[in-house]
Parts: structure tokens; C-alpha cells; sequence
């Protein structure tokens, strides 16, 4: 077999590719020979193997019913590709005889091609390093349980929530009752104080011993009188604020933890 | 060679090769001069610079050559790009391989249930 008989066996077997895949796979191959010296073809046509062979490296890469010359191959899986748009060129060389006008266009191309290599070929060097990727707060999975958690729990939480809220609306209103209640008593006292004084002074010449027994008493009722106010300005000067204070906190657990977590 | 030359790999050699042209050289010489760092068959390097091509990393043209056209291919800028990138995580993977070889690696054992992990 010669290099024509070679050439012919591989066109034959290249008759179901592309025109474009075929007429660039057979010039290939040509220029090859040509390049490889008349003297070498036999070892040439060793080295490549039969016909057959490398017409199915070449099906390898061409997929059979591309007529268009550009659709793209599957990517084989151990390639890392940078990723472009389809912006890219070819430049046919057409038929075997080539004219110097087909020529200078070439070299122009090349031309504004090497520039543009000079100018552009590290901007897309380094863009393959990944920033590290890190999760921050909880993960929309576990939100999801808890609410579903809260959900499930709601009949418990609901109960206990009105349970200690009753409790607690239950002191708040024992204590406002008892600071009214000592501050009544004080009043009272206060008022039984006044009353009895001025009875007593207005009894002294009357009657000097019972005044003075009443003035007496009006000065018991005084003292406790003061200290049923005392009791009153502490509960609700020092007591209150702070069951206040508690009583929001405790709130704010409730409320705002449950906020937080929705 | 015992090692299998991948397509990444062999994609990285061509560029490589061709690269070092800033001119562009032609489908023989290239085949040659890989020839002559890995062991292949002279018809799997048509593939390789058919797909570098479609994957616009390399561009052809024509230049007359002793009274007759010969295709030459010439690194794009994309080329060089997708060079580099092979070239960075070449130097990698075979740091790592070689300093596992020469007993450089440095172990990493944070706990028991990922201690093996080399990297990561």
C-alpha cells in the first residue's frame, strides 16, 4: 500500500463525518505525510497503523452527524476546561491550492492574533482558585426542625405559657392588693391618730388621766399608722419596679426566644 | 511508561508544545516532540489538537512552506490560559506525589475519625 491507496482507504472511511471534520482530518494527514519526506512513507503509515485505526481516532473526537464543524464534544471527564463563551474562531483553509490573497489575510489574522495573546494570555490563569466557601448560622434543615419541633410542642408550651402567666398575674394582683390594704390601714391609723389626738387635747382640763390615755393611744395608732406607710412606700418604691423588671424579662425569654428562632 | 497519559494530561503537553512556538509549528514537528517526552502513537495527537482547537485554545492557519501549504497551529490567548492552569495544578499533583514518594509529606492527625485526610 502507497500513501495515495493509504489516503483513499481513510477517506472512504470517513464518509459518514462532517465535510468540514473530513476535509480537515484528510489534510491533516496529507500534510503529515508531506512533512514526514517521500522517503519515510512506509514508516509513516506503520507508525500510524491501518487506516481503519486512525479513522477512529478521528470519530473519537467528531461526532458523526456534525455538519456545522462546531458543535462541541463532550468534554472527556479528566479535563479540567476553562469554560468560554462561543466566541471562538476557525479559520477554514478550504481547498489544497491556496492563493497569496488568501496568504496576506492569513498573516494579518495571525498578526492581530499575537497581540491579542501578548495582551490577554494571563487574565484567565488564576481564576480556577476557589474562594473558600464558609457557613455561617444554622442551617436552613435544622431551622426547619425546630419550628416543626415548636409546632409539635405547641399544645405543652401553650399550657405551661397560660399556667405561669395566671400564677404570675396572680401575685402581681396579691401584691397590689396588699399594698392597698396597708396603705388603707395606714390611712386609717393615721386618721384614728389625728382623731384621738384632738379629743385628748380637748379633754386635758375635763378630764386630765383619760386624755392623756387617749392622747396615749392616738400616739400607738400614729406609730403604726407609720409603719403600715413605711411597709407601703417599700412595696411599691422597691418591690414593684423589680417584680416589674422580672416579670419582662421573663417575658422577653419567652417571647423573644421564640421570635428569634422563627 | 507505566503511567497512563489522560486526556488532560496529553492536552497539557500539546499546549505546552506548541506554545513554545511563538510562531505556531505544524502537526508533524508537534507529534515528533511529544514523541520525544511520552511514548504515543503517531495518529492520537490529530485528536488532541482537533479538540484544543474546537476548545479555541489553539487556532490553525495556513502558511506556504516549500511550494505547498502546511496547516500550523498556533496558541490562543485561551490557550495560554488554559496552559497556566495546567501548568499550576501539574506542580501540585506531582509535589504531592513526589513528597509522598520522598517521605515529605506532613501527616495531618487533627482526630481519629479524619486523620488520614492529606489536604482539604
Amino acid at each position: 500500500m502507497n500513501r495515495a491507496e493509504y489516503m483513499s482507504q481513510l477517506e472512504g472511511l470517513l464518509k459518514d463525518i462532517s465535510p468540514a471534520e473530513r476535509v480537515s482530518a484528510l489534510e491533516y494527514y496529507n500534510d503529515y505525510f508531506d512533512d514526514a519526506g517521500p522517503e519515510n512513507e512506509q514508516a509513516v503509515m506503520e507508525a500510524l497503523g491501518s487506516p481503519a485505526r486512525v479513522a477512529e481516532t478521528i470519530r473519537e473526537e467528531v461526532p458523526g452527524n456534525d455538519f456545522e464543524g462546531n458543535a462541541r464534544q463532550a468534554v472527556p471527564e479528566d479535563r479540567a476546561v476553562i469554560k468560554y463563551g462561543q466566541s471562538g474562531r476557525y479559520i477554514q483553509s478550504g481547498s489544497d491550492q491556496q492563493n497569496g490573497h488568501n496568504q496576506t489575510d492569513q498573516t494579518e489574522q495571525y498578526r492581530q492574533a499575537d497581540q491579542y495573546q501578548h495582551t490577554h494570555q494571563y487574565q484567565q490563569a488564576d481564576q480556577h482558585q476557589q474562594p473558600g466557601h464558609s457557613r455561617s448560622g444554622m442551617s436552613g434543615g435544622t431551622i426547619a426542625v425546630i419550628v416543626i419541633l415548636c409546632i409539635l410542642a405547641s399544645p405543652v408550651i401553650f399550657t405551661l405559657a397560660t399556667g405561669i402567666g395566671g400564677v404570675l398575674f396572680g401575685i402581681v394582683v396579691a401584691w397590689f392588693c396588699l399594698i392597698l390594704g396597708f396603705g388603707l390601714a395606714a390611712a386609717i391609723l393615721l386618721m384614728v391618730m389625728v382623731i384621738l389626738l384632738v379629743v385628748g387635747i380637748a379633754g386635758i382640763m375635763i378630764a386630765p388621766a383619760g386624755a392623756i390615755g387617749v392622747i396615749g393611744g392616738a400616739l400607738i395608732c400614729g406609730g403604726l399608722g407609720l409603719v403600715f406607710l413605711m411597709l407601703t412606700v417599700a412595696m411599691a418604691g422597691i418591690v414593684v419596679p423589680a417584680a416589674a423588671k422580672g416579670i419582662a424579662s421573663l417575658f422577653r425569654k419567652i417571647f423573644g426566644r421564640r421570635k428569634a428562632s422563627v | 511508561m507505566i503511567f497512563n497519559t489522560g486526556a488532560a494530561l496529553l492536552d497539557a503537553i500539546v499546549l505546552a508544545v506548541v506554545s513554545k512556538e511563538p510562531e505556531g509549528t505544524y502537526g508533524y514537528k508537534i507529534t515528533q516532540e511529544v514523541r520525544q517526552v511520552i511514548d504515543l502513537s503517531e495518529s492520537t495527537l490529530y485528536p488532541v489538537l482537533r479538540r484544543l482547537q474546537k476548545d479555541d485554545c489553539l487556532e490553525v492557519y495556513d502558511m506556504e512552506c516549500a511550494g505547498r501549504n502546511r496547516r500550523y497551529y498556533k496558541t490562543t490567548s485561551r490557550g495560554w490560559a488554559q496552559l497556566k492552569l495546567y501548568e499550576s495544578e501539574w506542580r501540585e499533583y506531582s509535589s504531592k506525589i513526589t513528597g509522598l514518594f520522598e517521605g515529605k509529606t506532613e501527616w495531618k492527625h487533627d482526630d481519629h475519625r479524619e486523620g488520614m485526610e492529606q489536604h482539604e
